[in-house]
């Protein structure tokens, strides 16, 4: 009899139970919706727990990474080691070459020293750089990576990130111990620039737009331009967000209404990265500074 | 003691499983512009969900999911979603892929995948206000679809003990 009973009361659970469990999945995907959306906003109730993952994520990555890093110092460490004598030779060889060229430079300096001097020029050139590692990867809405240094490691918010070859991106969100850098190939970023025509010597003030492919957009430049493939985009400074005479790329296709720009820097696959720490303005040369 | 410990385990062996591959996942490799990681976390929600559908509860895919996103930098919650979507697409034909051979298994995954990806997609265009295309989705599916024998494998050799207890008491 009391089987029974338990029998006809499991009969009666098992819907009741299936109906809440069916319903718990679709409350948890409403909620999970609501919770992207809010995620979404630049509120401290969302970037805080996204940061604080993050930070702990990117410590992880980073310790996980450091004996890879060994083994690769090591394994150049025995290729420097072997290429010694012909690295020597070609050290020599480049040095003779070099020095015609370093005179160059020497009297193309004191020149820029007095042409700005006369004009009363001041110049803002990056000062000093910290180097970090990027890790996390993109995906196909968003172009970003992670850099292990946050707020203890003196990062803020805006930071220009370059890496040996040119512009990367900005900071956008920085935790304690690490921060988010979106790159110039994000959808969403827009940077001033000037295209510098290697025909002509002609400036043109453009913006450049990424996209989420590996090319670059150029937007808003004139309507009558002598722009080429080859031509050199930098940096215009405009906007204060990113200062002057960085190297963004370079033109790569010219269409009919669209010009594409490959990016100097190595997005995405550069790992070793440089924050922009400091902005140094240069003061109108001086007599004294020109004779030093 | 042992025996429970063991058991607590097996329990939350596919969590702790899942977050080491979804942290793998997130590893910029240097060799292409976009990490080429198949959908880790996809691969074991469909696993576990058809061989063992009660280890990974509804609140494991939240939290799942929500880790997800925290990883790869989306929108937290997305993947959330999906993974409950990809749950209840597996649990309603459970009984029928069980009964079918390894070839079935793989390609209902393969169509699971690709529908909730396309989900994914959308979602996403919808939160971001963007449409963007190019290949790395479909490298990632494709990458999903073809590595899930391989991890399949693994899952089973890993997790065999549990699963032909399950297998058992479910028989």
């Amino acid at each position: 009899m009391a089987k029974r009973n338990n029998v006809s009361v499991v009969h009666a659970i098992t819907p009741i139970l299936t109906m809440v469990r069916k319903s718990t999945v679709l409350v948890l995907m409403f909620l999970s919706l609501i919770i992207a959306f809010i995620s979404q906003s630049d509120h401290p109730f969302a970037v805080g727990p996204r940061t604080f993952v993050t930070d702990i994520i990117v410590v992880m990555y980073d310790i996980a990474l450091s004996p890879m890093d060994n083994i690769t110092s090591a394994a150049q460490a025995i290729s420097d080691w072997t290429g010694v004598y012909e690295d020597n030779k070609m050290l020599r060889e480049n040095a003779k070459a070099t020095e015609n060229i370093s005179y160059r430079l020497w009297l193309a300096e004191q020149e820029n020293r007095r042409l700005r001097q006369a004009l009363e020029f001041t110049d803002m050139v990056p000062f000093s750089v910290r180097t970090v590692r990027m890790v996390g990867g993109s995906d196909l809405f968003r172009r970003h990576g992670y850099i292990n240094l946050g707020t203890r490691g003196g990062i803020e918010k805006g930071q220009v990130v370059i890496d040996g070859n040119g512009l990367i991106g900005r900071v956008q969100e920085v935790g304690q111990l690490s921060a988010k850098v979106v790159m110039i190939s994000d959808i969403n970023s827009k940077v001033p620039v000037l295209v510098v025509s290697q025909d002509t010597g002609e400036r043109y003030k453009a913006i450049i737009a990424g996209n989420n492919t590996k090319f670059l957009s150029l937007q808003h430049f004139p309507v009558e331009h002598s722009i080429g493939i080859g031509d050199m985009i930098l940096t215009s400074g405009d906007g204060e967000f990113f200062p002057p005479d960085i190297l963004v790329g370079e033109v790569a296709r010219i269409g009919r209404e669209q010009i594409s720009v490959e990016p100097a820097a190595h997005l995405n696959v550069t790992d070793i990265i440089h924050v922009i720490d400091k902005m140094v303005v240069i003061p109108p040369a001086t007599d004294e500074l020109v004779e030093q | 003691m042992v025996q429970i410990l063991s058991d607590r385990f097996i329990r939350i062996f596919p969590v702790i499983f899942l977050c080491a591959l979804i942290v793998v996942g997130g590893i910029r490799l240097q060799i292409m512009e976009i990490s080429p990681w198949p959908h880790f976390m996809l691969m074991g929600v469909f696993f576990w969900a058809l061989y063992s559908p009660n280890v990974l509860s509804t609140f494991s895919l939240l939290w799942l999911g929500m880790f997800f996103d925290m990883v790869h930098g989306l929108p937290v919650g997305v993947s959330a979603i999906i993974a409950l979507l990809l749950n209840w697409m597996v649990d309603s034909q459970r009984r029928f892929l069980l009964k079918e051979p390894f070839w079935v298994v793989w390609l209902a995954c393969s169509l699971m995948l690709t529908m909730v990806m396309v989900v994914n997609y959308l979602l996403m265009a919808l939160l971001l206000s963007t449409v963007s295309l190019d290949s790395h989705m479909a490298v990632m599916m494709m990458l999903s679809m073809a590595s899930y024998p391989i991890f399949h494998r693994i899952c089973m050799a890993l997790y065999f003990d549990r699963l032909q207890y399950v297998t058992q008491q479910e028989g």
